[in-house]
């Protein structure tokens, strides 16, 4: 073990027998089994960009947003006129809303003052440098249910809990989404740091599609959440914890060393709303 | 991919597919997640293919996929596991000096760390230079030199006086 030619050779040696055929099942797969893995993989990454670019065109066709002057000189984004319909819903009770949507733009997508809501919290008067404005920019939307109103600086987590919609559920994609968008944001609202946290490296293992992952680098090494579908039976690595979610399925965060306090409110925000 | 181009990636799968499950095994210390990580190893590389300039770096490429899989994998914060109503049947153990070898080592190997884990596969299993692991792992080779130094002495704490007692077969 000093490192001499010959003890190289004898760990060599040691290596070679201990990844030796003896004792090995047969391969799991074949050319085959790796073609068409490749070819499904390829297929649901061209359909998703054909998804995002027409959900683009949607989303722009719908929410154009303008530009209101005002005596000022300052400028104030704000959401286009809502169509005649969504007026009249505006009186009746809140329609429960979709969980995709809710977690676009948390806490501001259908309350009647939609208007005020859709502010962007970067561009709202006095929000620009807030944490609850900072956090909010990543995800589009502010974080902490910011368009509501008064909690445009408070960020996350640390604001009031936004009220819980519909549980996000199991993913409905072929693979699972390493990257989960919709789990960031709620992350990002659990976790106000992770906002502006790059997004950890990941590989192209076909997950099951009704799970979803979010993985960030975050106080000095990954932060993880994922979300197992009811069923799914886990066994938790060393510093990871659990907790189960309103859809009957279990969550699970892996923090850091330096976050690992963080958990349990995580765990206490998350399970709610998935 | 045209016929030619797959023909080729069979050839290269059909060639390197034991070698590459080997390496895999060594690195997590399963064969079945050693096949998993390997097809996923190969899967990237069929997608990438057609983008293949150089078919000499395959191996290292290779080994860079496998590493960054192995790595990830080991920060997933959770494993499958199924509960079955099938007794699973045990073998019987056998007093055979290959086998306490293979065994003693991948256990030991199990408790050093995934990327220095990684760099002792690749020297002492693939035989690559400290140059050429740095290389297959986009490291420089003084990462690799503590790395192997880092990694010996994890998993000399690991085995302690068993790993004098292990003799190659042969």
């Amino acid at each position: 073990m000093t490192g001499d030619t010959g003890d190289d050779d004898r760990l060599a040696g040691m290596f070679r027998e201990a990844a030796s055929d003896g004792g090995a099942p047969a391969p799991g797969f074949d050319h085959g089994d790796v073609v068409a893995t490749s070819r499904r993989i390829t297929a649901r990454r061209r359909s998703a960009v054909i998804g995002g670019a027409l959900a683009l065109f949607a989303v722009a066709g719908i929410g154009t947003v303008v530009a209101l002057p005002r005596g000022d000189t300052s400028t104030v984004s704000a959401a286009a006129p809502a169509p005649a319909q969504r007026a009249a819903d505006a009186a009746a009770p809140p329609a429960p809303v979709a969980p995709e949507a809710a977690l676009g733009c948390p806490g501001g997508a259908d309350d009647g003052a939609s208007s005020t809501g859709g502010v962007a919290g970067g561009a709202a008067p006095g929000g620009a440098g807030s944490p609850g404005a900072a956090s909010g920019g990543a995800g589009g939307c502010a974080a902490g249910g910011a368009g509501s109103g008064g909690g445009a600086g408070s960020g996350g987590a640390a604001g009031p809990p936004a009220a819980v919609s519909a549980p996000l559920g199991p993913g409905s994609t072929t693979c699972a989404d390493r990257q989960d968008p919709a789990l960031r944001a709620l992350l990002v609202e659990a976790l106000p740091e992770s906002a502006s946290a790059p997004a950890a490296a990941t590989t192209d293992v076909c997950l099951p599609g009704s799970e979803r992952y979010v993985s960030v680098e975050l106080g000095g090494g990954v932060f993880t959440a994922a979300y197992l579908p009811p069923g799914t039976i886990p066994s938790l690595a060393e510093g990871a914890s659990s907790a189960p979610t309103a859809s009957g399925g279990t969550v699970i965060v892996s923090p850091p060393p330096a976050l690992r306090d963080r958990a349990p409110a995580i765990l206490q925000y998350l399970g709610p709303r998935l | 991919m045209d016929a030619l181009a797959e023909a080729d990636f069979e050839r290269y799968f059909r060639a390197r597919r034991d070698a590459i499950r080997r390496t895999a095994y060594l690195m997590c210390g399963d064969w079945h997640r050693a096949d998993d990580h390997a097809q996923a190893a190969f899967v990237a590389l069929h997608r990438h293919w057609r983008r293949v300039r150089d078919k000499g770096a395959l191996d290292a490429w290779m080994r860079r996929t496998l590493m960054r899989a192995v790595v990830d994998e080991s920060r997933r914060p959770w494993r499958r596991e199924r509960f079955t109503d099938d007794v699973v049947a045990v073998d019987k153990v056998v007093a055979d000096p290959d086998v306490t070898t293979r065994h003693v080592l991948v256990d030991g190997l199990r408790s050093v760390p995934p990327r220095q884990r990684a760099v002792l596969v690749l020297r002492y299993l693939d035989g690559l230079d400290v140059a050429a692991t740095a290389a297959a792992l986009g490291c420089s080779e003084g990462t690799v030199k503590s790395q192997t130094s880092h990694g010996l002495a994890a998993l000399r704490t690991a085995l302690g006086g068993s790993l004098d007692d292990l003799r190659p077969a042969g």
